[in-house]
């Protein structure tokens, strides 16, 4: 079912960025082409995951990540949405925010057994997906600064106050899932 | 033993700074003065700790802390190494470590000693490494929000320094993280 969904999402979404590469590529637009270009290989990479034989990652995480990828590569890069509406970067970062916390909790019941996950607080989930977050905002920023640094100048254009922002907001995501972890560990 | 020399320490630190504060108030330097007094209450934390409860105390963890008081309070704004720009970088990646150490025990601490040799040393590592980087986005936020709420001016140097405080706070924590799973890989290897 899982393996289903997974090789039919990541088909269309590649076919999709192979759709949007040669159509800009046509149209001459150097700029959304290579953006079409990296879509093509993030869609395509969980796909690599089937070659394993039980796939770690729940269903929403799947779906989740094909969403992060539509709303940043199509409609705020290729559909100019981080340009024509100021909300939607920090939007993104919350919702990047969230997902990450979610794969946390995934990660967690991957590296901590379930025989001993009764012997662990409560404050162990909450913490790491919290922190979890706020690391691949971090990690992020630190993509844009190097990006910026050397050949793209224009990811972090806003200056300070738009990095400390998008920080803010993948802040805020992962701590509401931090508090929902902590209150439903047992079931998570 | 551990709380004596936590005590011992701390006191030193918080007597020393007492004696900076009472000398750049009388000379009128009113600015490292107050870095004294900051100093004062920073080092009486572990002090009072030490003296009124009963917690355990982790000393890697109390004596990088006032290593690193040393190096920012008084080496790095009363004697105005902060001026030499490498020096905050250098502070960060140590404070970076040290949080990744406090990660380290506090995670120590919630986790049931049996359940110890069952985890996954990844999940050592990325738990101390993004606790590192959530203290260094805290610290940013901190810093962010006296800037727009009380007119200062701690993120004066724009979004670079932003960011290089950020890169210096992982690595120190990447430092820490490493050493910590290869730290319980061989733990679990010997088990």
């Amino acid at each position: 079912m899982k393996r289903k969904i997974l090789i039919i999402l990541g088909s269309i979404f590649v076919l999709f960025m192979i759709v949007l590469f040669i159509f800009f590529l046509v149209k001459g637009q150097p700029s959304k082409w290579q953006v079409a270009l990296g879509g093509i290989i993030v869609c395509g990479l969980p796909v690599l995951l089937i070659l394993k034989n039980n796939i770690p990652f729940n269903l929403p995480s799947i779906v989740g990540f094909y969403l992060f990828i539509f709303c940043t590569t199509y409609l705020g890069s290729i559909g100019d949405f981080y340009l024509k509406y100021k909300w939607w970067d920090s939007t993104i970062h919350f919702y990047k925010g969230v997902y990450v916390a979610c794969v946390g909790i995934t990660l967690y019941k991957l590296m901590i057994p379930e025989e001993v996950r009764k012997d662990t607080s409560s404050w162990i989930i909450s913490i790491f997906v919290l922190s979890l977050a706020v690391l691949a905002s971090v990690l992020w920023e630190i993509y844009e600064f190097a990006g910026d640094q050397t050949f793209t100048h224009i990811m972090q254009l806003g200056g300070n106050k738009d990095t400390m922002y998008d920080l803010l907001c993948g802040f805020a995501g992962g701590l509401l899932i931090a508090i929902y972890a902590y209150f439903r560990k047992q079931k998570v | 033993m551990n709380r004596k020399l936590v005590i011992t320490l701390s006191a030193i630190y918080v007597l020393l700074m007492a004696v900076l504060a009472v000398y750049y108030y009388s000379k009128g330097e009113s600015f490292e003065g107050s870095v004294a007094i900051g100093g004062i209450v920073c080092g009486a934390i572990p002090l009072f700790l030490a003296l009124f409860t009963k917690l355990q105390f982790n000393l890697p963890i109390v004596i990088s802390y006032l290593i690193f008081l040393v190096g920012s309070q008084y080496l790095g704004s009363i004697l105005g190494w902060y001026g030499l720009g490498w020096w905050d970088t250098f502070m960060h990646l140590i404070s970076g470590a040290i949080l990744a150490f406090s990660g380290i025990a506090l995670y120590e601490r919630l986790i049931h000693r049996n359940a110890g040799d069952k985890i996954s040393p990844w999940f050592v590592f990325l738990f101390t490494l993004s606790f590192a980087a959530l203290g260094g986005v805290l610290w940013e936020i901190y810093e962010f929000s006296s800037d727009q709420f009380f007119d200062m001016t701690l993120q004066g140097g724009g979004n670079k320094d932003t960011m290089t405080d950020l890169i210096a706070d992982t690595i120190g924590g990447l430092l820490i993280a490493v050493w910590a799973g290869i730290r319980t890989k061989i733990k679990l290897k010997k088990a």
